[in-house]
């Protein structure tokens, strides 16, 4: 009786001395591959692997085909990638909001390191660009206001004091993103609603308006959104991805056109890069417990597996990850 | 002296429910039907304020891991200003959540077994308690009327969260610690130990009902008083009462007595006295299935209907009872017992009814616990051990071999009444949508709750409310000198590190409510703290150069002695506890050795008788 008290107690304390015991199992909601992610400006992007308990990113090159391992910060702070080119030289740009304090930290290439705080706790990091420069911005969402907060941070993240703007949309419920979806060049605020599967497209060309807004219907809930311009015609198509089927659903922005392809399994993390700049990108996944990539490239019609020696608990750092953990 | 060469045939006839399994089988398939649209659907029924619960329990569970181990103050509330809503609101529930999460590892899982839990303690808790009082049959065929009752059915599938289903389990117990007070013992330890504990259990699970259950407790006391008629209950009651006080004092005591630090009493008493009494039973309210999310809770209409069938039930019971006063004395040991459940059901009725109305604007505390349908928890106990004498009565008329047949037509007309419950029960759960499972993870990660029940009123602004705090983008940490450089270094809910650094003096502003428990260090030296006059936000003076800033949420001089009040009862109890272990141990073995006594006398007996032989 003793012994099954005091193991008993043991397994309760368990957590205390194991962390990983008081985490839940992680659910991805959207994975934003459409920043890109290309971080030596070779046209094709880099796979990229973030270690969020340890703050470092693992990630291959194309140009040199070499693996790089980068701790960026040595704090104990839980910081999320937000990779995009902030400063407009065709690199991304190594980028991290602090989920807590709010703060962002950027590695510029012409500016060096830069720091900003926009947002805090339960806010969700959404670059923009939405004077059509190709430049991204930063942004914030909040879900439980439904509001966007977009700044026109471009040359220097510290001396620009120019008012936000606020844009209501959303709630608490969505997914949210930015993206071209008109074609116009000029980020669109898009946000997905699991309850009823729709698409909310407040346009950039219409000041942001929301009466005069676009509601898709297209999904339901536990999908993955995964938007990104698959169709190369710059704009951004609607496209989710359904873990229990293990399939990618495409809504063709400018034909309106719908798809389907199966690819992946089931546990898998999805999202989209154009690794062979072609234009068009890849349909990847990222299997947290093989360790693997798979790779389907669309135009080849050939798919690829690669396994990454990286530690435990890495996400992929291609595409910005909203997510329950 | 029997034939043994012919033996007598026994003929067993069949009686529902007369073998302790049927019995407990009968229990957990009422239990299951009554909690499977939770354990087998796919997620919760929403109202009202789901959201706001889910994302209390998420950030209840966060903020303990990060070793807040009670997690007074939550760091996310009002888009992170904070609030210190667990120095207030009662957490054992969140805490049970927490448990669970550390088996499932999923929120969805948790959250309903989070509601289901004090379903299934209610029947096991309020089967003991009728018991007490009545024979097994009785009780059994109350327990339906327990399950599907609107205290429990149509509370947990029609509120948001199970906090008053669990602290009605806790009411049986602090009810069966009372009515089984053995007046005979000098101290009678196992009813004080399970009213203490049962009294601080409620009020760390929900606040209203203990506060409701102390009121209560004063005509039950008094009617129990006429039961026992000696000091010993007086004594047992009073200390088992302060006891159990003193074990919930760590949440309980703070709780109380720093209400005049946040809006709580300006929010819940000087509200127009419409938006109070529309929440009595009784009161028509047509809502429109769109204006579910009313804060009134429930839809009254299966509400009402609901407490209409179920007082019904009891008041056809009760009749019975009152017709045969003269039997009631005849085969009832403590025929007071039964004039005491009248009383009390009848106090916790009226007080559900607008006939109460003066009583609640005369005792303006009372309105601190916002609704007048709390007294459901109330009706519920004494209700049903109505029903439970009334059976046994009716039970003992038939062995007189008085023609029942009206009874028996009564009773079948309740147990239509009964279907009917049942009924409006089943279309109550599926009047309002369900949540679907992936809102109910967002609502845990970004429903940041601003309520302003809790929020620091430390500012003495009168217009406090017009400030829109989700629409406030301001840094969670700014310096007045812009080009200051600041570094987080850790962030929990209730501690945060920062490096700053600064050529000229200045001013660091924490998106922090500023709360009596924050202290700030410089360097390791606790700081002057001054206000956001507007905002009540942490606002702190730097000197120039390069400093390490902690902020801090720690433990007034109040919560500290108010801790360690409820560690010392908590090693009484313990101590008690084991003594109460002891005694039953050494009754035990001296039963065992009385028995051994008695085998060995009568071996040695019949050794004689057969030695004489």
């Amino acid at each position: 009786m003793k012994s099954i008290f005091v193991l008993s107690l043991l397994l309760l304390t368990l957590p205390v001395w194991v962390p990983d015991f008081r985490k839940d199992k992680m659910t991805v909601f959207a994975s934003l591959s459409y920043y890109k992610c290309d971080f030596d400006a070779d046209k094709k992007e880099d796979l990229a692997l973030w270690h969020p308990k340890t703050n470092t990113l693992y990630f291959q090159l194309t140009s040199d085909g070499k693996f790089y391992e980068k701790k960026f910060f040595d704090a104990e702070l839980n910081y999320s990638p937000v990779f995009a080119d902030y400063d407009g030289d065709g690199k991304t740009d190594f980028a991290f909001y602090q989920v807590e304090s709010g703060q962002w930290i950027f590695y510029l290439s012409k500016e060096g390191l830069q720091k900003t705080f926009l947002g805090g706790i339960s806010d969700i990091p959404i670059p923009t660009d939405i004077n059509g420069d190709m430049i991204y911005s930063l942004s914030i969402w909040r879900p439980n206001a439904g509001l966007w907060v977009l700044t026109e941070k471009t040359k220097s993240i510290q001396s620009d004091d120019s008012e936000p703007e606020i844009i209501p949309e959303g709630n608490f419920q969505d997914s949210a993103f930015s993206g071209d979806y008109d074609g116009d060049g000029k980020s669109d605020l898009i946000v997905w609603r699991p309850d009823d599967g729709y698409w909310h497209v407040v346009r950039s060309r219409t000041g942001f308006d929301f009466e005069q807004s676009d509601h898709i219907q297209h999904g339901k809930e536990w999908d993955i959104i995964v938007p990104n311009d698959y169709d190369n015609d710059g704009r951004c198509d609607l496209v989710f991805w359904r873990p229990s089927e293990q399939t990618w659903y495409f809504l063709y922005a400018g034909s309106q056109n719908q798809n389907q392809i199966k690819f992946g399994e089931k546990n898998d993390i999805p999202l989209s890069a154009d690794l062979d700049s072609d234009g068009s990108p890849e349909l990847i996944t990222w299997n947290a417990v093989k360790k693997s990539w798979n790779i389907l490239n669309l135009k080849k019609h050939e798919s690829n597996s690669y396994k990454w020696d990286v530690p435990e608990g890495c996400i992929p750092a291609v595409s910005i990850i909203q997510k329950y953990e | 002296m029997s034939d043994s060469s012919h033996p007598t045939q026994e003929t067993k006839t069949y009686h529902f429910l007369g073998t302790r399994t049927e019995r407990v089988v009968f229990l957990i398939l009422l239990t299951m039907i009554s909690a499977g649209p939770i354990i087998f659907g796919k997620s919760i029924p929403s109202h009202a304020d789901w959201h706001i619960h889910i994302e209390h329990a998420y950030n209840f569970k966060k903020c303990f891991w990060q070793e807040q181990w009670l997690p007074r103050w939550l760091d996310a509330q009002v888009n992170g200003y904070g609030l210190p809503i667990f120095n207030y609101y009662a957490p054992l529930v969140y805490y049970l959540f927490g448990f669970l999460e550390l088996i499932f590892r999923n929120p969805v899982l948790s959250i309903k077994w989070t509601f289901v839990i004090p379903m299934i303690l209610c029947t096991i808790f309020g089967y003991l308690y009728l018991r007490k009082h009545g024979s097994a049959l009785a009780s059994a065929i109350a327990m339906s009327l327990i399950i599907f009752s609107p205290a429990i059915h149509i509370f947990i599938y029609n509120t948001n969260w199970p906090t008053s289903t669990l602290a009605l389990a806790f009411l049986f117990i602090v009810l069966y610690a009372i009515d089984g007070f053995n007046r005979n013992k000098e101290f009678d330890l196992k009813s004080f130990l399970l009213l203490s504990i049962g009294y601080a259990a409620m009020a760390i699970t929900h606040l209203a009902t203990a506060f409701l259950f102390t009121l209560m407790a004063v005509p039950y006391f008094i009617l129990s008083l006429n039961i026992y008629r000696t000091k010993r209950f007086v004594k047992f009651f009073f200390s088992s009462m302060l006891m159990g006080g003193c074990l919930a004092g760590f949440y309980l005591f703070p709780a109380c007595l720093e209400k005049n630090l946040v809006h709580t009493d300006e929010v819940l008493t000087q509200a127009p006295l419409w938006d109070y009494s529309k929440n009595f039973l009784f009161t028509y309210l047509d809502r429109h299935r769109d204006d579910g999310y009313a804060w009134a809770i429930f839809d009254h209409r299966y509400y009402e209907v609901s407490n209409a069938l179920f007082g019904l039930i009891v008041m056809a019971f009760m009749m019975v009872l009152l017709f045969n006063v003269d039997r009631i004395k005849q085969y009832f040991d403590e025929p007071f017992r039964i004039t005491s459940a009248i009383t009390m059901f009848s106090i916790s009725f009226l007080m559900m009814t607008p006939v109460s109305i003066f009583v609640w604007i005369m005792i303006k505390p009372m309105q601190t616990i916002q609704f007048p349908w709390r007294f459901t928890s109330f009706v519920l106990p004494f209700g049903t051990i109505i029903v439970v004498y009334a059976l046994d009565l009716i039970g003992k008329l038939m062995k007189e071999k008085v023609s029942i047949g009206g009874y028996k037509f009564l009773f079948y007309c309740l147990a239509l009444v009964f279907s009917l419950l049942v009924y409006v029960d089943v279309v109550n759960m599926y009047r309002w949508k369900w949540v679907p499972e992936q809102s109910l993870l967002k609502a845990a990660i970004y429903v940041l709750w601003g309520n302003e029940e809790y929020r620091p009123n430390i500012t003495g602004d009168p217009n406090w409310k017009q400030i829109n705090f989700k629409s406030d983008f301001s840094p969670s940490i700014a310096s007045s000198n812009p080009a200051a450089d600041i570094a987080p270094i850790k962030w929990l809910s209730h501690e945060r590190i920062f490096q700053v650094f600064s050529p000229e003096q200045h001013q660091i502003r924490l998106r922090t409510f500023y709360f009596p428990g924050w202290n700030v260090y410089v360097d390791g030296n606790k700081v002057d703290l001054s206000m956001d006059p507007k905002y009540g936000s942490i606002v702190v003076q730097v000197p120039a150069g390069k400093h390490k800033l902690v902020a801090k949420f720690e433990l007034t001089p109040l919560r500290k002695s108010s801790a360690y009040v409820s560690l010392a009862a908590l090693l009484i109890y313990a101590v008690m506890l084991l003594n109460l272990f002891k005694e039953k141990n050494l009754k035990s073995e001296n039963k065992t050795k009385n028995s051994d006594e008695e085998k060995e006398s009568i071996n040695e007996n019949k050794t004689v008788e057969a030695g004489v032989n």
